[in-house]
């Protein structure tokens, strides 16, 4: 291969890299709106639940060297990421029980979450680290990156798969990536796989079938929790390494979008996510090219409404409607007719 | 088939035992565990808390040297000027709710309403009764505009609101920060921002040294007409009726479709008040960077009100106060303002579990609480 | 009463039903259905059957009595519980999940499961052998929402069939069926009693109770009126123990002529859906002015789409309705509002009334859009005030202001509001479907008395009720309508409740029927015999 061709294949490697790093997050909390969304009870609260995730696993990582001193170094992050997914599973199982026990409505209560986790996010950080920006001052770790040996020769496949710099691309990548596959694998080859789309799908039927309806609801909207949780870990201990306030910044609500720009599909979520991803690495290159980047990020969210609207002209003919939560009194009304 | 009409009238009566308590209830329960947090991190919580809820009051007091004084004008200017930004936010977030649409976009409606009002403001020259009532109207437009698209895309496509207007938010706010960099920028201001719009389009001021305009004496008149429009016309009859029953609207032919846009589309415009608000009374030109979320404000106003319109200034009263009094709060102890959003979650939480008091109050006592001698039965 | 034997393997002793809101369903229920037979639960809407198979699986608690299986008294206390005892219900709404093939959703919630996973090939393979063992023929990988409803209520069986039932309960399954399937569906069920299974069916369709059932239990008001065995009764016998009552007259006099100029001509009236169904079939029928034409039927053989078309919430296939000359089909509910048509819909509390808005705004509803009520948008709520209270004396509806909310009134005062604001627009054509269901006596009456004097006001009228007295009193003709066709057209003042009951149950058809003016009147039975 000519050197030109090399240097250029490696730029477009540099840049796959940086698309995949900041699609990684987005792709965990829209794993989590799918599987919420395919049981019916979509998690408006992602964003939030990345929050208090990011935030609590700092936190614990370097308080856990108080709580459990002497062990070995590579541990404390990991504590922290456990206790970060524990308390974002805390505050999913809070909505969690005011929808399905307390009757509260889903979206209003994800909302409602939302504005909680952002509120209490900032208050203990002016608690517990006494600076209202950020946790810079703490040095608090980062989850480890995974490196692959052994390709020094090829320098593309190099970049890509190590990055720029050959640290590797982090745990959390890893496991977004391999998320989508366990999460098809899990939807369509298991049982409690199935039984979670068929209580989204047909609740009735669900109930008919002795599956226990309101449980899958609880372990769908857990788990998206989970997985909202290690998004918002990625940010907080990979992708940066601290929290700051509001270090989301929308990505919870870009991956309800990336749910429907994906047809409700894993795959789907994972090539919307990655436009999602790409928007905001492309949008600084072509800030080169003379194109606002304004507009570049105005591609995305124009994108996922023509999605809506040519999914809404296919649908409309089943019957089958885009979430099955969320009413819509001008739905041609089919079902409820009484005909003979 | 009559005795479930009868049975229906026994839980309607213990529903509506319990609904007149149920915002002071979740009010005062939401506070108690604000307080129980506040007290786990804070070493003065009492003290907290009385700065949280006396915070933001002007300083009234009597001294020999200056007799009365007031003091502090200047704090609770600031919660004067928030109440009435998250009056019409609310209203933009509670007239799609009453028809059942979940519409987000108050912010995105902001943003381009403001952008239009400074355009006016700024290109339309003239004396205050061309420019303002120019600027209004585009503004009004604008906002009118950007509703009716998401209510179009939902009544025709069946296309998910939530997720159109929030979309529609971020095109809008791309769009704002566009125009303002590459159009309507300042070149000799030292950040991105407009230049100052001139003195006719501005609001005459009422509080010295606050950004408390005439635009309060628009409040109650938005208000009223916000109320008029769902009570006394025929599109507000169809948006309460479509919302509570849209079976029945459909089967007396009133047109569904056109009540969901229109809802969608009227609340874009009170949020364009909000936007001129924003332009012509508090900031008085537009920075780039002004920060998107005030329309998420409005969705908690709104449903602190619960989307009913008279309700919606005290409850965007009450969201200021109380977000102002959380400053005070910060400044004078250890707690940070913050806390107020929790309480606020908590808030929402209480109000919208239809089963919670239900649950927790026994039948009795509800229905004794419901039999009140009033005229509604 | 057969007296139980080794042979009986379900049997209800005096087993009464009272749900919540006081509504006695079931009053002292006996009967035993015997091993492998095909038994029928026979009776109209209302009568109890539904509330027998929910306590047969699980899904209601017996109020009083017992329910023995095998001879010994059983406690199902929920499907799960009904399912282990071997019993296994196909509703009469299926219950698919459309997306998934027909070897998953029989297996669904209990897949067949190797190393973790689903054994996909397990399933279907499964599926297939339960299939072919009890002669239903299907293909596992086929997309259950591609399939006809035929073949998705064979799909509903074999679920059962899968979790190992013994007794196969099945409610209404021909409601949802086409004729042409029906036939397959009785094959099916003939095959799995071959196989040794018993099969309980909910019907209302008397022509099959003769073809399909062995014995047959019939239900009325919650109690037991009659069993036999389905081919030793005769089918008026049958049509008696349905339907037949003692007729009490309305002490409404009617004139009873003949009218010759029609006011509403509906014309090869057709209604074809997109999943293939056609539930109306080519109806024409007339109406004159001054006129009561009265829809005898049971429930789900045309009338709610027929109602929906001349109210303009669907539009005809084929076919139209007009009023004097002015089509009102087709045209959306406004159009046909605008052309004098009113209706009172089947549904009152979904269609009929906004439950928790006031009364005035509930009255208001069908002409807000137009003066008086409003202008330019604006509405007029003295006017809308003074003319709701206006209506509340007149109907007689007991309030406690128009500012309450109308769900807070009692079903019949409801009904009031409800037929006062189609009354009031001054309509050339009333359809008024089951108009006193579940209304009080005395609100009942005052409703029927309205009609009629609306009616002697020159508008005509087309009633639905399901009330055969009612009828038989307020119309001047009735026609029978039975999957989607006219089947009989009747004199009121000649026809009595058993032959309507004929008609109704598809027992007998009158080939030539149509209910236009000058259209001949169905022979009677006795004039048969005679």
């Amino acid at each position: 291969m000519s050197a030109d061709s090399v240097a250029i294949l490696t730029l477009v490697a540099t840049l796959a890299v940086a698309v995949l790093r900041a699609a990684a997050p987005i792709l965990l909390a829209a794993l989590g709106g799918l599987i919420s969304d395919l049981s019916g009870t979509i998690n408006v609260a992602l964003e939030g639940l990345m929050l208090i995730a990011a935030f609590f696993g700092v936190i614990a990582s370097v308080h856990a060297v108080q709580w459990f001193p002497g062990l070995a170094q590579w541990i404390y992050p990991w504590i922290g990421c456990a206790v970060g997914l524990v308390a974002a599973l805390g505050f999913t199982g809070l909505l969690a029980i005011f929808h399905l026990e307390f009757g509260a409505d889903l979206i209003v209560a994800g909302i409602a979450i939302n504005i909680l986790a952002a509120g209490l996010t900032v208050f203990l950080l002016v608690a517990l680290v006494g600076d209202k920006g950020s946790t810079a001052g703490l040095h608090s770790p980062a989850l480890p990156s995974i490196q692959i040996p052994g390709l020094a020769g090829l320098p593309v496949l190099d970049t890509l798969l190590n990055g720029e710099g050959g640290a590797g691309h982090h745990v959390l990548v890893y496991v977004a990536f391999m998320s989508v596959a366990l999460l098809a694998l899990f939807l369509s080859r298991t049982r409690y796989g199935t039984w979670l789309r068929a209580v989204g799908e047909n609740p009735q039927a669900a109930l008919g079938a002795g599956i226990p309806v309101k449980r899958v609801r609880y372990v769908a909207l857990l788990a998206s929790g989970l997985l909202a949780g290690l998004g918002g870990i990625y940010l907080s201990m990979g992708y940066l390494t601290l929290f700051q306030a509001d270090m989301t910044a929308g990505r919870g609500f870009l991956a309800l979008a990336a749910v429907f720009l994906g047809a409700r599909r894993p795959l789907g979520t994972l090539g919307a996510s990655l436009l999602f991803g790409a928007t905001g690495v492309l949008a600084t290159q072509l800030g080169a090219f003379e194109m606002p980047t304004q507009i570049v990020y105005m591609i995305p969210p124009f994108v996922t409404i023509c999605m809506l609207v040519f999914a809404g002209r296919s649908l409309a003919g089943s019957g089958r409607r885009p979430s099955a939560r969320i009413s819509n009194p001008t739905e041609p009304d089919t079902t409820t007719r009484s005909s003979a | 088939m009559t005795a479930i009409a009868s049975n229906d009238t026994a839980r309607l009566q213990h529903q509506r035992g319990i609904e007149r308590w149920q915002l002071p209830l979740a009010v005062v329960a939401a506070l108690v565990v604000g307080f129980v947090i506040t007290a786990m991190v804070s070493d003065e919580p009492w003290r907290a808390y009385l700065a949280l809820t006396t915070g933001a009051l002007p300083d009234i007091r009597w001294s020999d040297a200056h007799g009365w004084e007031m003091r502090r004008w200047v704090r609770f200017g600031s919660v004067i000027e928030d109440a009435i930004t998250l009056t019409f936010l609310g209203l933009a977030v509670a007239i799609p709710f009453r028809a059942r649409q979940f519409s987000l976009g108050a912010d995105g409606q902001m943003f381009l309403s403001a952008l239009a009002a400074a355009a006016v403001s700024l290109y339309v020259g003239g004396p205050w009764f061309v420019v303002l009532p120019a600027a209004f109207a585009a503004a009004v437009l604008t906002g009118f505009a950007w509703g009716l698209v998401p209510g179009v895309l939902k009544a025709r496509f069946g296309a998910n609101e939530i997720v159109t207007t929030l979309m529609l938010n971020l095109i809008a706010v791309q769009f704002y920060r566009l125009v303002i960099t590459q159009v309507m920028r300042d070149p000799t201001a030292g950040y991105l921002v407009t230049p100052v719009l001139p003195a006719a389009a501005l609001l005459p001021g009422l509080l010295p040294r606050t950004n408390v305009t005439a635009m309060l004496f628009l409040v109650p008149v938005v208000v009223v007409a916000a109320g008029l429009l769902l009570s006394r016309t025929t599109i507000g009859y169809e948006v309460r009726t479509v919302g509570v029953a849209p079976a029945f609207a459909r089967q007396v032919g009133m047109p569904v479709g056109r009540a969901v846009v229109m809802s969608m589309a009227l609340g874009g415009a009170f949020a364009a008040f909000a936007g001129l608000h924003v332009s012509n009374a508090l900031l008085k030109r537009l920075p780039v960077d002004l920060s998107p979320g005030m329309g998420f404000e409005g969705l908690v106003v709104a449903l602190l009100a619960r989307n009913d319109p008279k309700a919606v200034p005290v409850a965007a009263f009450l969201y200021a106060y109380l977000r102002t009094g959380a400053q005070a709060m910060e400044r004078t102890t250890d707690v940070s303002r913050e806390v107020v959003l929790v309480i606020q979650a908590f808030i929402i939480l209480f109000i919208v579990s239809e089963r919670l008091l239900p649950t927790l109050v026994p039948r009795k006592f509800a229905r004794w609480l419901g039999r009140q001698p009033k005229g509604d039965a | 009463m057969a007296s139980p034997s080794e042979d009986t393997i379900i049997e209800l002793r005096n087993v009464s039903k009272r749900y919540a809101n006081g509504t006695l369903a079931n009053d002292g229920v006996s009967f035993t259905i015997r091993r492998g037979e095909i038994h029928a639960i026979v009776g109209e809407n209302g009568a109890g059957k539904s509330t027998v198979m929910k306590m047969l699986f699980g899904l209601e608690r017996p109020s009083a009595g017992e329910i023995l299986l095998n001879g010994r008294p059983v406690m199902l206390r929920s499907p799960r519980d009904a399912i282990a005892a071997g019993i296994g219900l196909v509703p009469q709404h299926l219950e698919l999940v459309p997306s998934f093939t027909v070897a998953q959703n029989v297996v669904l919630g209990g897949e067949p499961v190797r190393r973790g996973f689903i054994d996909r090939q397990g399933a279907a393979e499964a599926v297939r052998r339960t299939g072919e063992r009890f002669g239903l023929v299907v293909e596992p990988n086929a997309i259950a929402g591609s399939l006809s409803v035929g073949e998705q209520q064979r799909v509903e069986i074999l679920k059962t069939l899968y979790r190992g039932a013994q007794i196969v309960l099945l409610d209404e399954p021909s409601a949802v069926l086409p004729p042409q399937e029906t036939e397959a569906l009785f094959k099916a069920l003939r095959q799995l009693v071959v196989a040794g299974l018993t099969v309980v069916l909910i019907t209302h369709k008397l022509a099959e109770v003769r073809e399909v059932s062995d014995r047959f239990t019939v239900m009325r008001a919650g109690r037991v009126t009659g069993h036999a065995a389905s081919r030793a009764c005769s089918p008026s016998e049958i049509a008696d123990m349905i339907v037949g009552r003692a007729h009490t007259p309305l002490q409404l006099s009617r004139p009873t002529l003949r009218r010759t100029v029609p006011l509403l001509t509906v014309r090869d009236l057709a209604l074809a859906r997109r999943d293939g169904s056609t539930p109306l079939q080519g109806v024409s029928f007339e109406i004159a002015a001054g006129e009561i034409l009265g829809i005898a039927g049971v429930e789900g053989n045309g009338q709610a789409p027929l109602a929906a078309l001349l109210n303009g919430l669907e539009a005809p296939t084929s076919g139209s309705a007009s009023l004097q000359g002015d089509v009102i089909t087709g045209r959306g509910v406004r159009g046909a509002r605008s052309r004098r048509v009113a209706a009172v819909p089947e549904d009152r509390l979904r269609d009929g009334v906004a439950a928790s808005m006031s009364i005035i705004d509930n009255f208001i509803a069908a002409d807000y859009h137009r003066a008086p009520f409003s202008r330019l948008g604006w509405l007029d709520q003295g006017v809308a005030r003074s003319k709701t209270q206006q209506i509340l004396s007149e109907f007689g509806v007991v309030a406690r202001s128009p500012d309450a909310a109308i769900g807070s009134l009692s079903g019949g005062n409801m009904q009031k509001v409800v037929l006062a604001r189609e009354v009031c627009s001054g309509p050339r054509l009333l359809v008024a479907s089951q108009p006193t269901r579940g209304v009080d006596i005395g609100a009942a009456q005052a409703l029927r008395r309205q009609i009629v004097e609306l009616a002697d006001r020159g508008a005509a009228v087309l009633l639905f009720s399901a009330d055969l007295d009612e009828l038989l009193d307020l119309s001047d003709r009735i026609a029978v309508l039975f999957r989607g066709r006219i089947a009989a057209h009747f004199n009121a003042r000649q026809v009595r409740t058993q032959e309507l009951g004929l008609y109704m149950t598809g027992l007998r058809h009158d080939e030539n029927a149509a209910a236009l003016l000058g259209s001949p009147f169905t022979t009677l039975a006795e004039e048969d015999a005679a």
